[in-house]
């Protein structure tokens, strides 16, 4: 794996640095792909109740029979992509064919993680039926250009934006790997290719803080079930629903910030506190409630904390001298 | 045996009586135009032996809104709205009108004026003040199969045409898919007219907030039953009877728990039936348990609530008696969930809450629950009015 470094010469990209950040991403790909896959078990996505649901409340009108099978059929390759890009590394120094084949099958399982993500995502929003924080500056819930004028609105572009936000480090995680990971062998990856996938991660995890952070400010009674039931499990304090919603505000406060600084600046203490958080709060869905209820819901969230946490083994590599980019031997070598 | 016979009795009638009421008329499709009274209703929100609210849509704003009533050989009273608007996102006007100073376990006729523009006479019940039998009629989930709702709609006014000891509706919440809709809750009001028998006879409803009634339409229609923000109420259903209604769409561990656990405390040693009426199921057929599972279930078993309603799901199900996650014969019954105009879901019979002697079913229904002095029967109806379960549940010592 090769790059360009700072001032523009041809170098290889560490491969410590590239290992861990890939690596960082593969793992956090396949706890959210087993988290959607063991909540498609539990419950169906909502693409299984879009297929399902009658027109008139927004839904396809298929046999209960053909939307669970389509919402299975996907969360199962969704983990077989998920474990098949854990496998690919053991491939990379494989001769013709097998290294190029399994690379090719790595790119189609992120775009098919990517698409399924994509579309649990989108029939979230197009269902509804959950709390919404309002919007901000008074906007209006009709504004959907999605929809054609003179139509009552179904669903609205306010609605599109927060959904597609808190689920935004879910669907680019695998954005990012596929920016990461080359094709060829022996291929010179940018270092634009490479700030684009970090500036990636970064647009990802500011999106999710920001609608995280915009659903505490707005006191989702989800959010303050979190708190009070974490705290009643792990620390045995009755949390008074006022504290928690003090706390609600001030935790939203702080995401918003974080979702700004980390577009804003390199400080690596940002991306390790949105790291440490993202897990914690993802992790809070199985401390509020029976753990195995909560497991899935905190698995695929695992992007919330692995993205930030892939930001920060870069911000790492790159800072005081842990050179990233260090000179080729051999620029056509693939160090993968 | 007599408890036996009239059992029997109780169970032909009502499959009698439900057949033969699917083919009456019911008082309904008054049309919303000008200030015609339309889209009428019954709530109750605080004690149903001395108060009810009555409600309706007007399509023009008007000026003058009121309800004539009267008991039963009483004298005639007239009351004004209180509580009137447009509702948000729509072209037409909600009127809230609450009578209180009610005579309990009385016929009340109401007439509804809106600008010299008058309704057909109706007439509801108030709950007694005596310990009496009683039942209401529960169900969940109307909000997007409408040629069904309509049906099930002159299912219940059938019964409750049949069977006068029906006192109340009680709906569990997704009353339509998009709780800011205004054209969705607009038809769900029109059928909701369906429910008043050829008679004239309201059923009162007894609302509780589902997912999908999001935002403000959902207070406009029902006159903020339980507080704007909170949405969740207890009451008495005559004197034995306590129906505590909560909301699964705020936050369940907080201020509501703790409301709950005062109202479970304080009703126990009063009332022979202590029930509660939510959307989220806490053992549901369908899909995983909702928030209740965690944060109120541990309460209704403190406090030994006999029999829970639940929506959500969309189908048919009654649970084993439930206690610390087993069967138990002291536990709680959890019934549902959801059969009031919905595509109905293939439930999970593999689930040890709803293994024999628990049930579940697919299908559209209603459930109707007899409170007496010697036991609760539970008895859920199929559209073509056969019962398809039955469960008798023994006052607690």
């Amino acid at each position: 794996m090769s790059a360009t470094n700072l001032s523009g010469t041809s170098c290889h990209w560490n491969d410590h640095c590239w290992k861990t950040v890939t690596w960082c991403l593969r793992v956090v790909l396949l706890s959210q792909c087993f988290g959607v896959a063991l909540a498609t078990w539990q419950n169906g996505t909502p693409i299984n109740a879009l297929l399902f649901n009658d027109s008139a409340s927004g839904g396809w009108n298929w046999s209960e029979e053909s939307a669970i099978w389509v919402d299975h059929t996907g969360a199962a390759w969704s983990l077989a992509a998920a474990v098949w890009i854990i496998v690919v590394p053991a491939f990379t120094r494989r001769r013709w064919p097998w290294r190029e084949l399994a690379v090719v099958l790595q790119v189609v399982a992120l775009l098919w993680i990517i698409v399924w993500q994509l579309s649990i995502t989108l029939a979230a929003w197009e269902l509804g039926g959950t709390w919404t924080a309002s919007p901000p500056f008074g906007w209006q819930w009709d504004m959907n250009p999605l929809e054609p004028a003179g139509v009552e609105k179904h669903r609205s572009f306010y609605e599109l934006s927060l959904t597609l936000g808190e689920h935004a480090a879910r669907i680019l995680a695998p954005l990012a790997l596929l920016i990461f990971c080359p094709i060829r062998r022996g291929v010179v990856i940018s270092r634009r290719r490479i700030e684009m996938a970090v500036w990636l991660m970064r647009l990802a995890a500011s999106a999710t803080f920001l609608i995280h952070g915009w659903n505490a400010i707005q006191l989702s009674p989800h959010f303050i079930d979190l708190l009070i039931g974490s705290a009643d499990n792990l620390l045995d304090w009755t949390l008074p629903q006022a504290t928690a919603e003090t706390l609600l505000r001030a935790i939203g406060m702080i995401d918003v910030v974080l979702a700004i600084l980390v577009l804003a600046c390199r400080w690596r203490v940002i991306a390790g506190y949105m790291a440490f958080w993202g897990i914690v709060t993802a992790c809070s869905r199985m401390t509020a409630v029976a753990w195995q209820w909560g497991l899935a819901e905190s698995l695929l969230r695992a992007a919330n904390g692995g993205l930030p946490l892939a930001i920060l083994l870069y911000w790492w590599y790159t800072s005081r001298g842990r050179a990233i980019f260090a000179p080729s031997a051999d620029p056509t070598k693939d160090s993968e | 045996m007599s408890i036996r016979l009239l059992r029997c009795f109780s169970s032909l009638t009502v499959t009698l009586l439900g057949l033969v009421c699917l083919a009456s008329s019911a008082l309904a499709d008054a049309k919303l135009e000008g200030t015609n009274p339309a889209q009428w209703r019954v709530l109750w929100l605080t004690d149903p032996s001395t108060a009810a609210t009555v409600s309706w849509s007007t399509a023009e704003q008007g000026s003058r809104h009121v309800v004539h009533y009267a008991a039963e050989g009483g004298d005639k009273a007239v009351v004004s709205s209180g509580n009137d608007g447009k509702y948000s996102g729509g072209a037409a006007y909600y009127h809230h009108a609450e009578l209180k100073g009610l005579k309990p376990g009385t016929k009340y006729t109401i007439t509804i004026e809106s600008d010299g523009k008058k309704s057909p006479a109706m007439h509801f019940f108030t709950a007694p003040d005596k310990d009496e039998l009683l039942k209401i009629v529960y169900g969940g989930d109307s909000r997007s199969d409408r040629g069904m709702r309509r049906h099930v709609n002159k299912l219940i006014a059938g019964l409750a045409k049949l069977n006068k000891s029906i006192i109340a509706f009680s709906h569990g919440g997704d009353y339509i898919a998009t709780g800011t809709s205004f054209g969705q809750w607009n038809a769900w009001l029109s059928d909701h007219e369906l429910t008043v028998t050829d008679e004239g006879r309201i059923l009162p409803i007894i609302p509780a907030r589902g997912n999908h009634d999001v935002g403000r339409l959902y207070d406009e229609v029902f006159n903020n039953s339980g507080g704007v923000g909170k949405n969740y109420y207890a009451l008495n259903i005559g004197p034995t009877v306590r129906f505590v209604n909560l909301n699964s769409n705020i936050s369940a561990a907080g201020e509501q728990a703790k409301w709950l656990e005062g109202q479970l405390a304080a009703a126990r040693p009063k009332v022979r039936w202590l029930l509660a009426n939510y959307h989220r199921p806490a053992y549901p057929a369908v899909k995983r348990p909702g928030k209740s599972l965690t944060y109120w279930v541990p309460l209704f078993e403190k406090y030994n609530v006999d029999m829970v309603c639940e929506s959500d799901g969309h189908s048919i199900k009654r649970t084993v008696p439930i206690r610390a996650g087993k069967l138990d014969p002291t536990g709680v019954v959890y019934v549902g969930e959801g059969g009031l105009g919905v595509k109905q879901r293939r439930p999970d019979a593999n689930r040890w809450y709803l293994r024999s002697p628990g049930f579940v079913g697919r299908g559209h229904h209603v459930q109707v629950l007899t409170f007496s002095k010697n036991e609760l029967q539970y008895e859920c109806i199929a559209i073509d009015g056969k019962i398809i379960d039955k469960y008798v549940r023994k006052p607690r010592k």
